[in-house]
């Protein structure tokens, strides 16, 4: 055995049983297959444990935490209240309003009970309505009673009513 | 191995100023596995920079099974591997837009 397969046999031996010195060894063969490897640069270096730290700062401060809830209950109150205004006005929207009964269900009226109610109560009675209805289409009905009567006369009476008329100058228009 | 456990436990602590020093320790050897596994420089830059920020952000569940750096560097595997993954994928779809606008 020559001198140098002893030292490589004891430093086996060594590793084998110590952790620290074989992390050592994996650490010095990384760093000689570095040397392949292009350098990125010092500014690359030096700047990435800054950049690292900030990441990991923003990243935490994003995440939503419970602790924050419990610090800072007063934001969270009003965004809870505020939630819940909108949630109201929204189904106080939605919701549809009362239909009345006889407009959900027209059929309804035929249902209605009129006993117990006396004549006069009711407000627009049978007997005026015809009374109206004569005063529209009979008396109001302004000259109805000429046309008829005119409608009757023969030509001659006509030309004799139209002198008459004419002598007391109530002719025209 | 103790001083990464230590440096560990400050940033637990509350310790900001200790991932820098975790970094600073590591830096190198990662981004030189990175670049042998992608070998892309500004690639292997960006996924050293995301394998320390997952590090430390699952820095509560590191149940330190294995040493903090064989951790990283499992890390910075699986980053590297998604990472290849992921470009093949593109190589894929871009090589099959290429034969099917020549077809």
């Amino acid at each position: 055995m020559s001198q140098l397969q002893g030292v490589r046999l004891e430093v086996k031996n060594h590793l084998e049983g110590c952790p620290d010195c074989k992390a050592e060894l994996l650490f010095i063969s990384e760093m000689v297959e570095i040397d392949n490897v292009p350098d990125p640069g010092d500014l690359f270096w030096n700047t990435l444990p800054q950049k690292v730290r900030a990441s990991v700062k923003e990243e935490k401060a994003d995440r939503f935490s419970l602790k924050a809830l419990f610090f800072r209950p007063l934001p969270v109150a009003a965004t809870v209240a505020a939630l819940l205004i909108v949630i109201f006005i929204y189904t106080k929207k939605v919701s549809t309003p009362e239909i009345d009964p006889f407009f959900k269900d027209p059929l309804m009226v035929s249902a209605l009970d009129y006993n117990g109610i006396a004549e006069k109560d009711i407000p627009f009675s049978t007997e005026r309505l015809e009374v109206d209805e004569l005063s529209l289409s009979f008396k109001n009905y302004a000259g109805y009673g000429y046309h008829i009567d005119f409608a009757s006369l023969s030509s001659k009476e006509l030309d004799g009513l139209y002198e008459a008329l004419k002598k007391e100058q109530k002719t025209g228009g | 191995m103790d001083e990464d456990i230590s440096l560990i436990q400050q940033y637990l602590a509350g310790s900001e100023g200790a991932i820098e020093e975790l970094v600073l320790k590591y830096q190198k050897q990662i981004y030189a596995f990175v670049y042998r596994m992608i070998n892309d420089m500004e690639e292997a830059k960006d996924l050293t920079q995301k394998t320390f920020i997952k590090a430390i952000n699952g820095l509560k569940g590191f149940r330190q099974e294995a040493s903090f750096k064989t951790w990283l560097f499992q890390i910075a595997k699986n980053l590297s591997l998604n990472f290849i993954k992921q470009n093949r994928h593109e190589e894929i779809e871009v090589d099959e837009s290429i034969t099917g606008s020549q077809a």
